[in-house]
């Protein structure tokens, strides 16, 4: 369940910057790394949970509809922000120590990316 | 190695980072003393919730040196240095402790750990793609 509201989280960071290139394509080139780090993220988490609960299907949570977080590169801060947030709540009480680790290293990735697009970007 | 132990392990380095970040922070122009200002004031955070953790553990939390060994260099990759070994000793406390509430300590620690890394690195050579990683620590 942990990795799976994490998804959710990424699913919805993941439609944010969908969005943001789509009304500003000269982010591209700053995006593009950090799409990179997202997809990793969430293969990684699918493959976490297809290993460690076999036979559960592992189809992709929805992300939530496109109007809620708006267009603009606030709009992938906050998502960043909330996909940290998510994941460091999941490594707080998951039980399995790898499920922990993958969801601490994915929220501390994306602080880095919150903080960085604060700081290149605002 | 108990959750003490490790925990110590990681204050150890926190207490040396501490120190170390202060002395090449006051080598920086002004921008860049400031971040690491802002990370020194986060290190120091974590190093009390370590000694309370250690305590907690059942332990006894090693005090600071007096002083440390310098790094050659006294400048801004020095400090990303620094502050990568503590991105990856969080990431190995994840790994080594016992309970979800240690694991839960580390994350936070780590978390923090990682956005000055990435902080430092943007302020060393500006790209997005340098400064951050998918899996810090790893």
């Amino acid at each position: 369940v942990l990795v799976d509201v994490a998804l959710v989280a990424l699913g919805d960071l993941r439609a944010a910057y969908r969005r943001f290139v789509a009304t500003s394509p000269q982010s591209r080139p700053v995006v593009t790394p950090l799409l990179a780090h997202l997809q990793r993220h969430e293969t990684d988490l699918r493959q976490a949970r297809s290993r460690l609960t076999p036979g559960v299907s592992v189809e992709s949570p929805q992300p939530r509809p496109s109007g809620v977080l708006g267009r603009g590169v606030a709009s992938v801060l906050r998502a960043e922000r909330q996909a940290s947030r998510t994941c460091l709540t999941g490594a707080r009480t998951a039980a399995h120590p790898e499920v922990a680790r993958l969801l601490a290293q994915t929220a501390a990735s994306h602080a880095q990316h919150a903080a960085l697009l604060t700081r290149a970007v605002m | 190695v108990t959750d003490a132990e490790a925990l110590d392990q990681v204050l150890r380095l926190e207490h040396a980072t501490i120190w170390l970040l202060a002395v090449v922070g006051a080598r920086l122009d002004d921008a860049r003393r400031d971040l690491v200002r802002d990370a020194v004031d986060a290190h120091r955070t974590a190093r009390d919730r370590l000694v309370a953790a250690v305590a907690a553990a059942g332990g006894d939390p090693t005090s600071s040196e007096i002083a440390y060994r310098l790094p050659a260099t006294r400048n801004l990759a020095a400090a990303v240095r620094l502050q990568a070994a503590t991105v990856r000793a969080y990431d190995a406390l994840i790994a080594a402790a016992s309970t979800a509430d240690l694991r839960g300590l580390a994350a936070e620690l780590l978390v923090s750990a990682a956005e000055h890394l990435a902080l430092f690195r943007w302020a060393a050579d500006a790209h997005l793609a340098t400064a951050t990683s998918a899996y810090p620590g790893r």
